[in-house]
C-alpha cells in the first residue's frame, strides 16, 4: 500500500522545483551564483540516495524584480543501481517583491517560474508561489504557497500544490538557527490523505559565511509515509 | 490552465491579505549619504511605532543601506532616494552600514 502511495506522489510530480523557502525580497543590481541541493535518506531502495541539484545565476533587475536562470540535474535509484546524473530541466525564475519590506503588516511577493525539459519524454511546468514574510523583532517567519502545473504533450492534467514554512532567529549575521516545514499535497484535486502527502520538518541554519557568501542548510525528517525518512538540503549563494 | 494558475495566485493573495493595511506614516526622517558617509550618523526615532525613513543618496554612485539589526538591505541609486520602513522597535540602538563602503556606519536609536 505504501509503495502505491509513493507511486501516486512520484507520478504526479512535486509541487516544488527546489528546496528553498523564498523571502519576498529583490536586491537591485545584485548578481548571484547559487547552488541548491537535496540528498534523500530512506530504508526503501526506491527512495534512498535520490539527489537533485540546481545551479543558477540570478540578477536583481530593479528593486522589485529578481530573475534567475537555472539548470537542474538529478539522479534516481533504480532496481539495479543509481542512475548517473542527468540534466533534466532548465528553469527561468522570477521573483517579484510587491511592496517595500516593512511597509505592510505582511511582506508580500510573487514567484513565477517555467521549467523547460532537457530530456526526451519529459514535460515542462509552470510554477507559481505566493511569498509572505513577517518579522517579530528578531524572529523571521516566511510562508510560501506553491502551485505547479505541467505543460506539453503527456502532461498531467492536475495542478499540484504545497506549502513551505521557515522560521529563523536572527542571532547573528553569521548564524541564524531555525526550522522548516514542507508539505507537498501533490494534486490539489485528489485531496490525498496525510500519509499520501509528503510532510517534512526539521532544523535549519542560515547566515553569511562572509560578506558575499550566504548559506541555508538543514535536515528534514519525513513525518508521513510519502516523504523520505530524512533529507539533507542546502542552498549556497555567492552575491556580487 | 495558465489562467487557472494565475487565478489561484490572485485568489490566494486576496485570501491572505485582508489583514494588510497601510502603515500609519510618521513624519519623515531623513538620512543623507554624501561622500559615502551617513548624515546624521545617529538618528533618533520613537520606539513602538512604525517609522518611515528617507535615505537620500547625494553621491553619484549607488550605495546599499544594510542593517542586520533592522533586517533591511536596500540599494539606493546615485542621486536617488528610497523609503525604508522600520519598526515598531523596542527601545535600543540599531546599527546599519553602507554595504559598498563598509567603513561607513550609523545608528538608529529608538526611544
Amino acid at each position: 500500500m505504501a509503495i502505491a502511495f509513493f507511486c501516486i506522489v512520484s507520478l504526479s510530480g512535486s509541487a516544488f522545483a527546489e528546496k528553498q523557502v523564498f523571502a519576498p525580497n529583490a536586491e537591485q543590481g545584485e548578481w548571484e551564483l547559487e547552488n541548491t541541493g537535496v540528498y534523500d535518506i530512506d530504508p526503501h531502495k526506491d527512495k534512498n540516495a535520490v539527489q537533485e541539484y540546481h545551479e543558477a545565476i540570478g540578477y536583481g533587475v530593479n528593486s522589485f524584480w529578481h530573475t534567475e536562470l537555472e539548470l537542474e540535474d538529478e539522479t534516481q535509484p533504480t532496481d539495479d543501481a543509481i542512475t548517473p546524473f542527468r540534466l533534466t530541466h532548465m528553469e527561468w525564475e522570477n521573483l517579484f517583491q510587491l511592496a517595500p519590506k516593512g511597509e505592510y503588516w505582511l511582506d508580500p511577493g510573487i514567484y513565477l517560474a517555467y521549467e523547460a525539459p532537457m530530456m526526451a519524454k519529459q514535460v515542462g511546468q509552470f510554477e507559481g508561489k505566493i511569498l509572505l514574510e513577517k518579522d517579530f523583532q528578531k524572529i523571521t517567519n516566511i510562508l510560501n504557497i506553491s502551485f505547479n502545473k505541467e505543460v506539453g504533450g503527456g502532461a498531467d492534467t492536475h495542478t499540484d500544490g504545497g506549502i513551505s514554512w521557515s522560521t529563523r532567529y536572527r542571532l547573528s549575521r553569521y548564524f541564524e538557527p531555525g526550522f522548516e516545514y514542507w508539505n507537498d499535497f501533490s494534486a490539489i484535486s485528489h485531496q490525498l490523505d496525510y500519509n499520501q502527502q509528503s510532510h517534512q520538518v526539521g532544523p535549519c541554519m542560515y547566515g553569511h559565511l562572509s560578506r558575499h557568501i550566504n548559506y541555508d542548510i538543514g535536515y528534514l525528517f519525513g513525518i508521513s509515509d510519502a516523504a523520505p525518512r530524512g533529507e539533507i538540503k542546502w542552498v549556497l549563494e555567492y552575491e556580487f | 490552465m495558465i489562467v487557472r494558475l494565475v487565478i489561484y495566485l490572485v485568489l490566494g493573495l486576496c485570501v491572505c491579505f485582508p489583514a494588510l493595511c497601510l502603515a500609519q506614516a510618521q513624519a519623515p526622517n531623513t538620512i543623507v549619504i554624501k561622500d559615502h558617509q551617513f548624515i546624521p550618523p545617529q538618528l533618533t526615532i520613537p520606539a513602538g511605532q512604525k517609522v518611515q525613513i528617507t535615505v537620500d543618496n547625494q553621491d553619484p554612485t549607488a550605495e546599499e543601506f544594510e542593517s542586520f539589526d533592522l533586517d533591511r538591505e536596500q540599494v539606493v541609486e546615485g542621486n536617488k532616494k528610497i523609503i525604508v520602513f522600520i519598526g515598531p522597535l523596542k527601545p535600543g540602538t540599531y546599527g546599519y552600514w553602507a554595504d559598498y563602503h563598509q567603513d561607513s556606519k550609523g545608528v538608529i536609536v529608538a526611544k
